[in-house]
């Protein structure tokens, strides 16, 4: 951002296709993973998030190798690493279904081996490492408008499918055997929640990065969670946090010339460490 | 949601039939048969690790004989699918944390959300049932209150207010009085009795509470690997009676003096 120091943030987005596009990026990622965020903390889903995100770096590595890295490509490295996700959030399921295993020892081996994969595929093929810099940590500004599209579609399928199953979600993050004992399909739930968190972390990567993506879906559900006692208004606190905090850090990297997606994850620190002292006074 | 549980009001709502069952090859059920039919209230006696629990969530469909079927409404327990709505399940302890941000007339409402079907609403009609089942269970004044401000006995009734929010024609609870006071206890057993009677429903309940089933439960059986027997409440004898417990106490000695191994 360094061509753009002297400018305002507003000015920015008003001369700027780029900026608003960073805008509306930050915006749709920071609702979307906020939304998932409320089902990852109900259901303890914080590491398995971690985990699936870390396998979009090797999903990402294969897209780089299979499709190279121009700016035309971009849209069918996001497919790959669509695919490789929902590929490891099923596998971890399964393997997690096994009576002598614990989901997280599950989570532990994919999380793992995807990195692995996509160093080793790095190494195999000399890739240019600096695009990988930008699925590891994001980069805000390199987000194309292919990219939105692909953002916004991940995210009207997401929200739609929550919004129709709103209810039965609210009963699975309760009580999966209990969801299941009323008839409700508790092995459908589970895999659609992973489903929609690889899909979100795909969205979300470009923006925020491998490494980072996991802090936007605990962080606004866990603060919510801190100052609510029902899930409606949890969920909405939680997107209204998201939204918030992804603008505020935004417009404060543009400010100092620093990283968006670490600012983001800053700030919505910040934020929760407010809700903690607030509910820590009230209770 | 209304009316189809007055029909075939003397059919099995509930058939255990020739049924084994063993957990990692060690034996819990050996060749067990049971009916249920539509009206009645079972209480099923019996030590702890004699089977209660065991059967109980092979009737829910939980867990599939190894040998054997159990049919509930003319089904296979574990193909119920969608049908499963029509039975109700009070679980030994409530698996899920209190600290779930739903209020007690919340949770009781989530008991309505498979009747009411995918992609509709809650809306008046399912608060309003479960309003209803709150008074019926004693509790309306807990409707607003965050579960995990209720006391355990308060925390049951709510989730023996979901299970019956739908009207199940089968109602199935494991141990519902662990962790209530003993005046709880017996006011929980009168409301359930009343309310089995109100919504006709059959109930199979397990229980160590001699004292209160007894005088609760039409029939009662006693579960320890077999049914040793299942009879009308009021033909029991005490020697009956006692054999449950004494069972208990043979299965104590031999853990006792066995290393804690299992007897079969």
């Amino acid at each position: 951002m360094s061509q753009m120091e002297h400018t305002g943030f507003w000015q920015a987005v008003a001369e700027f296709a780029f900026m608003r596009q960073a805008l509306a990026a930050a915006i749709i990622v920071g609702g979307l993973c906020s939304v998932l965020s409320v089902y990852v903390v109900l259901r303890r889903m914080a590491f398995i998030g971690n985990g699936i995100s870390h396998a979009a770096f090797g999903g990402i590595a294969l897209g780089l190798l299979l499709f190279g890295s121009d700016a035309t490509s971009s849209l069918a490295t996001s497919l790959v690493t669509a695919a490789f996700c929902l590929a490891v959030a099923v596998a971890i399921g399964l393997v997690s279904q096994h009576e002598r295993l614990s989901p997280d020892s599950a989570i532990g081996i994919f999380f793992a081996f995807s990195m692995a994969l996509g160093v080793f595929l790095v190494g195999l093929r000399k890739l240019y490492t600096a695009d990988l810099m930008t699925y590891l940590f994001g980069s805000i500004l390199a987000v194309t408008r292919d990219d939105l599209i692909l953002m916004t579609a991940l995210a009207a399928l997401i929200m739609g499918f929550v919004a129709l199953s709103y209810k039965e979600l609210i009963y699975y993050s309760f009580d999966p055997h209990m969801a299941w004992a009323s008839g409700l399909s508790a092995t459908f739930f589970h895999y659609a929640l992973l489903t929609m968190l690889a899909l979100t972390i795909v969205a979300s990567v470009k923006v925020v990065g491998v490494v980072l993506v996991s802090a936007f879906l605990v962080i606004p559900g866990a603060t919510a969670r801190l100052i609510c006692v029902r899930f409606g208004t949890m969920m909405a606190v939680a997107v209204v946090f998201g939204i918030l905090s992804a603008f505020l850090g935004l417009y404060t990297s543009h400010l100092w010339n620093v990283p968006t997606g670490a600012t983001i994850v800053i700030t919505q620190f910040l934020g929760f460490g407010v809700a903690w002292l607030v509910a820590a006074k009230r209770d | 949601m209304n009316g189809s549980h007055t029909d075939n009001s003397a059919a099995p709502v509930v058939q255990v039939d020739h049924v084994d069952f063993a957990w990692d090859g060690a034996e819990v059920l050996a060749d067990c048969n049971l009916e249920v039919l539509a009206g009645q209230f079972l209480g099923l006696l019996g030590p702890n690790g004699g089977g209660k629990t065991t059967l109980i969530r092979l009737i829910l469909g939980e867990l599939v004989p190894d040998r054997g079927q159990v049919l509930v409404l003319g089904r296979e327990a574990h193909r119920l699918g969608r049908e499963r709505r029509l039975v109700g399940y009070v679980p030994q302890r409530e698996r899920a944390e209190a600290n779930f941000p739903a209020t007690a007339l919340d949770t009781v409402v989530m008991g309505t959300f498979s009747s009411l079907g995918y992609g509709r609403r809650v809306g008046h009609a399912q608060r309003e049932a479960a309003v209803r089942i709150l008074e019926l269970m004693g509790i309306p004044h807990v409707a607003d209150k965050p579960l995990r401000q209720l006391s355990g006995g308060q925390q049951q009734r709510v989730f023996v207010a979901r299970a019956l929010v739908s009207q199940p024609r089968l109602l199935l609870v494991d141990e519902p009085t662990v962790g209530m006071d003993v005046g709880g206890q017996e006011s929980f057993f009168k409301e359930l009795k009343a309310l089995q009677e109100e919504l006709q429903m059959t109930v199979v309940m397990a229980t160590h509470d001699m004292g209160h089933i007894r005088h609760v439960a039409s029939w009662l059986a006693c579960v320890s690997r077999q049914i040793h027997w299942h009879r009308p409440s009021e033909e029991l004898t005490e020697e009956e009676l006692d054999q449950a417990c004494e069972l208990g106490a043979y299965h104590r000695h031999v853990k006792t003096h066995h290393g804690g191994q299992k007897e079969n």
